[in-house]
């Protein structure tokens, strides 16, 4: 499985980066949501299955990166999951409409992550378990 | 505290009612989170946060204004890095992001008390002496010393007076 970590701190892509790893996923790495979007267009068919996607970054937001790829019908098949210090309902609501299929708050246990690729089938040890 | 200052700090804070306790919870909710390590209120008066400091900023603009202020001692905030990446030795590169991340994440659960709505901007990491931001348009409403690895963090909230060095309305 392929996994997509966008986030302007590189503290939080390294630490995204490592425990998705560990469970199994080839990781890639855009420090912005226009980044990521010029990423997904050079890799073809290899999209990745899941996207991290913090909400504030410069250039273009998470948010503003969701609706993007939400308008690409050929992109419908990636999940994305909001990983945000944005902790307020009405956010949490912007995203989901937006068309986010999870929204994990900063900060969280380490667990609490692997917990959340569980609940979107998205854990590859869990598969090959 | 001048009267002016006063009437300041009382304008500031009306509209929130953010306390020490609170800075607290979500600091020890971070550390616990992000460097598995347990923080503890301490007095001010033990704090020794008088070296030089690593002081990382994130602004908070909307319905209200102002800011969230972590500041730690250099080994402190290195400690921090360490502990957050599991590494050896961290670069200057990295404490800052590590410190602009921490305080991103206590200032987003700071700004989930404030009132709706405000957004919280990028973090801005500078290491200097500990210097309030005295003489300019912002005055500390909230702020609580937490030990934590024979090491001290600070962490202040500032409020947006709408006022400049000189007492005049901006």
């Amino acid at each position: 499985m392929r996994a997509l970590v966008i986030d302007d701190s590189r503290v939080m892509r390294t630490l995204l980066t490592r425990d998705l790893k560990k469970v199994g996923y080839e990781v890639l790495q855009a420090e912005d949501g226009q980044k990521a979007l010029d990423l997904l267009e050079t890799v073809g068919d290899d999209l990745p299955d899941l996207c991290t996607i913090d909400w504030n970054m410069p250039v273009m937001d998470g948010l503003t990166f969701v609706q993007k790829v939400r308008q690409r019908p050929e992109w419908r098949g990636i999940t994305l999951m909001m990983v945000t210090t944005e902790s307020e309902h009405n956010q949490l609501v912007r995203a989901l409409a937006a068309g986010a299929h999870e929204y994990l708050m900063k900060p969280f246990p380490p667990e609490a992550f692997l917990e959340k690729l569980d609940i979107l089938g998205l854990n590859p040890s869990r598969s090959l378990a | 505290m001048s009267a002016q200052t006063d009437t300041q700090a009382e304008a500031a804070l009306a509209c929130v009612e953010l306390q020490s306790d609170d800075l607290v919870a979500i600091t020890t909710d971070v550390w616990s989170c992000f460097l598995d390590e347990e923080v503890y209120p301490m007095p001010e008066d033990a704090a020794g946060l008088d070296a030089e400091s690593v002081l990382a900023s994130v602004g908070i603009v909307g319905a209200w204004g102002g800011h969230v202020l972590l500041e730690l001692p250099v080994a402190g905030a290195e400690a921090a890095a360490k502990r957050m990446l599991d590494l050896e030795e961290v670069t200057a590169l990295e404490i800052v992001d590590a410190l602009g991340e921490l305080t991103n994440m206590v200032g987003g659960n700071v700004k989930s008390l404030l009132p709706p709505t405000c957004h919280l901007g990028l973090p801005m990491v500078v290491q200097g002496t500990v210097a309030p931001a005295a003489g300019t348009d912002t005055i500390e409403i909230c702020r609580a010393f937490l030990g934590w690895a024979d090491t001290t963090v600070r962490v202040s909230v500032w409020a947006k007076t709408n006022r400049d060095r000189n007492g005049l309305a901006t």
